[in-house]
């Protein structure tokens, strides 16, 4: 398959399967995953270098690829991923659990110190201090990485079931850490019209991929 | 809490963390405040941009990257919230204690040198404090003398060859207070300082002796006799060092009312 052209899943037997069990990917509650975060943390916070690797194993993947994609620089990134794993050995202590998964905390991670980087670079100038610290969401996407496959498919149907300029608006403030000044600046269009098609945007992957996570929300 | 539609646009953006200034004060505020619907929207904001990394294509990782990071780990010990104080000194081994003296020993001295010379450039600066301020009293009392009305004014000039000095005397007729300016006079030799005098009927008056700064300036506050006559005279000699009671030597500047 085209990894650019993901599949519909409209089309797709094997995806809409997957429509009608969207509970497939989810291989534990939301309790149980909560729990599980923090046991893991604790470990984490004792020097257990154990669940160090088991977090590696985990997230290295997708944040290694959310940082060449930010970068696009293979040098830069391994640089980034570094950074971004002693981050979480070092600052173990500011996880909590109640405010959200480990993986919303990992990725906000990844986007800020990637930000940080391509400010160095000089591609931006603006710091993005709070994403990584406000972590408010109970999903991730850990419990669904069992296939990796699979979910890139979903996500990648979501995002292209987008109208263009909500997803390049999308595209451009997540995955080339522009601000939404900066990104209207380039598409010449107002401020307020950026917003709102991000809103709009985000309000319809939502809909795509909360059956998959909708039990963990 | 009452949901308010114009912060819908600002919760995505909140969520990745673009917000600043009144705008962030603004949301914090109002998520703070309870607003269900706007915490619903930025569970689903956060929700959507935890998971949207997993549309990228997988890249090969690094060689060694985890053993990269795992040596680094090494050297950058976890925060241990709940070790306490006791637990840390007992794990220390002795080549780290040793090691760590060291370190603090040199970091002491570091800091000493550090504040010895802190003080110093302390102490120069102060210095250059002083003598700033001290030149801008001058300076706002020159100001004040210049836009007196009731200041007189008298010009003197070089009485040595090739030489571009010049002085001025600026006088308060109503309280006879002066200020006497001097620009470009040659530094005197060792042992030597200029000295003013206010010359009436032909009788020297010592106004009082001066310095000059490495430019040949100086400014000296003088007090005149009450009334002085239209024919008094003034003039500057180099004498010896804390004047003398009468002119004895050369004579530099000259100038008359």
């Amino acid at each position: 398959m085209n990894p650019g052209s993901p599949p519909s899943i409209d089309k797709d037997p094997e995806l809409n399967t997957m429509v009608q069990k969207p509970k497939a990917f989810a291989i534990m509650d939301k309790g149980s995953a909560r729990s599980a975060d923090q046991e893991l943390i604790d470990r984490l916070r004792k020097g257990d270098k154990s669940a160090f690797r088991e977090i590696y194993a985990r997230y290295s993947q997708t944040v290694f690829n959310l940082a060449l994609r930010m970068l696009r620089s293979r040098e830069e990134a391994e640089e980034v991923v570094q950074e971004i794993f002693l981050q979480v050995w070092n600052k173990a202590d500011s996880y909590d659990s109640e405010r959200g998964a480990i993986s919303t905390w990992i990725v906000n991670i990844a986007r800020s110190r990637s930000i940080d980087k391509l400010r160095t670079l000089g591609y931006r100038d603006q710091t993005t201090e709070l994403i990584e610290e406000r972590v408010n969401s109970k999903s991730d996407f850990s419990r669904i990485i069992e296939d990796r496959e699979e979910s890139r498919k979903i996500i990648r149907e979501a995002l292209d079931s987008l109208p263009d300029n909500q997803r390049i608006a999308i595209e451009m403030v997540f995955f080339e850490g522009l601000t939404h000044i900066e990104a209207a600046e380039r598409l010449n269009e107002p401020v307020g019209t950026i917003k709102t098609r991000i809103r709009l945007g985000v309000l319809k992957l939502k809909e795509k991929i909360s059956p998959y996570v909708g039990d963990l929300l | 809490m009452a949901h308010k539609a114009e912060y819908e646009d600002q919760i995505a953006l909140y969520s990745l963390g673009l917000l600043e200034g009144g705008e962030l004060i603004e949301i914090e505020r109002h998520l703070a405040e309870g607003c269900e619907i706007c915490e619903s929207m930025l569970k689903d904001s956060d929700t959507v941009f935890t998971n949207l990394p997993l549309c990228l294509d997988d890249a090969p990782l690094p060689k060694d990257l985890e053993k990269k990071i795992l040596d680094r780990l090494e050297v950058r010990e976890p925060a241990r919230g709940r070790s306490s104080i006791f637990d840390f000194w007992r794990n220390l081994s002795p080549v780290w204690l040793n090691l760590g003296t060291a370190v603090s020993l040199a970091i002491i001295i570091f800091l000493v040198v550090t504040n010895i010379s802190l003080r110093d450039d302390l102490k120069i600066r102060e210095k250059s404090l002083t003598d700033l301020q001290a030149k801008l009293v001058k300076e706002e009392k020159m100001l004040a003398f210049v836009m007196n009305p009731d200041v007189n004014e008298v010009e003197l000039g070089s009485k040595m060859p090739d030489m571009e000095a010049a002085g001025k005397l600026l006088w308060d007729k109503e309280t006879n207070k002066g200020l006497f300016l001097v620009s470009s006079i040659p530094l005197p030799e060792q042992g030597k300082t200029y000295q003013l005098w206010a010359i009436e009927g032909g009788k020297p008056v010592s106004m009082g002796v001066f310095d000059v700064d490495k430019e040949g300036n100086s400014m000296m506050e003088i007090e005149l006799m009450p009334g002085p006559a239209e024919s008094m005279q003034f003039a500057v000699t180099l004498e010896p060092a804390g004047g003398m009671p009468q002119p004895t030597g050369d004579m530099y500047l000259y100038g008359s009312l």
